[in-house]
């Protein structure tokens, strides 16, 4: 299924956002709840992670949880790559622990390597308390998983690119941003859903992310 | 780090400005921690969000204390001490390394940690999905050692 192209020069709905509606990052990244949260998934469902899923897990787990608490578990900033809605801050740590695995061996802190090849995955070497986090995580994580790993067992890869391209509110919200070459909005994200599930009410959350 | 405050820009809102924020608990071993940030009392924005958490039915002690700091901040550089709305409802989870990215600007006394630290519990009591247990086990070891040496 191919991508949707985005005509860069197209009108951009964006542009004619003032700066103080795009808010493109809600907390600076929190490395080592990524670490927590990617070890805690992993464990739980006995799955070692690819890279693709831990960075989509990311994006997800705090979308989800910004949609239920006006606030990321990890935070940072999701740029628009052509796979779909990546963090930078989490593609760059795990880079490094390509990076470091292939130069030097050498484990990720609280991590194992699994090198199949064509690919590598990651097992957690220890698993967080769950006490350590809270049930709307807990919640946002489960939603994510759905949403990235379930998907991917389910319907393979290309669905997976739908969803984050097309098909999903992500998807919306991620070719808002494409289009504009800018990282994504939270407004949009927000906007997309409510698209979507407008019974919802997500005026105050919206208010929550002005402050 | 625990009760210094700190002038941090978390969000790209409002262009980026920052805004107080006081640590409230520590994890050692996740090398995180919870700040709570402060806005100037006549603030739109955050009367704006104030009104609309109240018409969700949340009282405002859940919500926000309402702090002097002239009275609460020891300040260790110059800055405007105003009265200020603490918004407990707006606590993030963050690492330490990156609230130490920030300016530091005074220690919150214990009086004020321990309103905060209350209101977070009183938030947790009402809104149990917001923290973790490990948190609320933290903030409660916090307001007991405070209450039992409020010098402290």
């Amino acid at each position: 299924m191919p991508i949707d192209q985005v005509d860069s020069s197209q009108n951009c709905a964006a542009q004619s956002f003032t700066m103080s509606d795009r808010i493109s990052q809600l907390q600076p990244f929190n490395e080592h709840r990524f670490d927590d949260c990617i070890a805690y998934l992993a464990a739980k469902h006995d799955r070692p992670l690819t890279v693709y899923e831990m960075m989509k897990l990311h994006v997800m787990i705090d979308v989800y949880h910004t949609l239920d608490r006006g606030t990321p578990v990890i935070g940072g900033t999701i740029w628009p790559f052509t796979n779909g809605p990546v963090s930078r801050s989490s593609k760059s740590r795990v880079s490094q622990w390509q990076k470091q695995y292939e130069m030097k061996a050498q484990m990720p802190d609280g991590f194992l390597v699994i090198d199949e090849g064509d690919r590598l995955r990651v097992k957690p070497a220890r698993v967080p308390d769950d006490e350590d986090f809270s049930e709307s995580e807990l919640a946002a994580m489960h939603r994510a998983w759905g949403d990235v790993v379930e998907l991917l067992d389910k319907n393979g890869f290309l669905a997976s690119q739908a969803f984050f391209h097309c098909d999903g509110f992500i998807g919306r919200a991620w070719k808002k941003a494409r289009s504009c070459g800018q990282n994504l909005n939270w407004n949009d994200i927000i906007d997309e859903y409510h698209a979507e599930h407008s019974d919802e009410d997500h005026s105050r959350i919206k208010a929550l992310l002005r402050i | 780090m625990q009760g210094s405050v700190y002038q941090l820009a978390l969000s790209d809102v409002d262009d980026g400005n920052p805004h107080p924020h006081v640590v409230v608990i520590t994890f050692s071993g996740n090398r995180d921690c919870i700040v709570v940030p402060a806005y100037s009392v006549d603030g739109f924005k955050i009367n704006e969000y104030i009104g609309l958490a109240r018409q969700d039915g949340l009282e405002d002690d859940q919500i926000f204390v309402q702090l002097d700091n002239a009275q609460y901040i020891d300040f260790t550089c110059h800055f405007p001490a105003k009265e200020a709305f603490w918004c407990t409802a707006r606590y993030r989870r963050l690492s330490q390394h990156a609230v130490q990215q920030g300016k530091r600007i005074g220690q919150m006394k214990p009086a004020g940690m321990h309103e905060i630290a209350k209101r977070l519990i009183a938030l947790a009591e009402t809104d149990p999905r917001g923290l973790s247990r490990n948190a609320v086990k933290a903030l409660r070891n916090l307001v007991k050692v405070l209450e039992l040496d409020p010098a402290s």
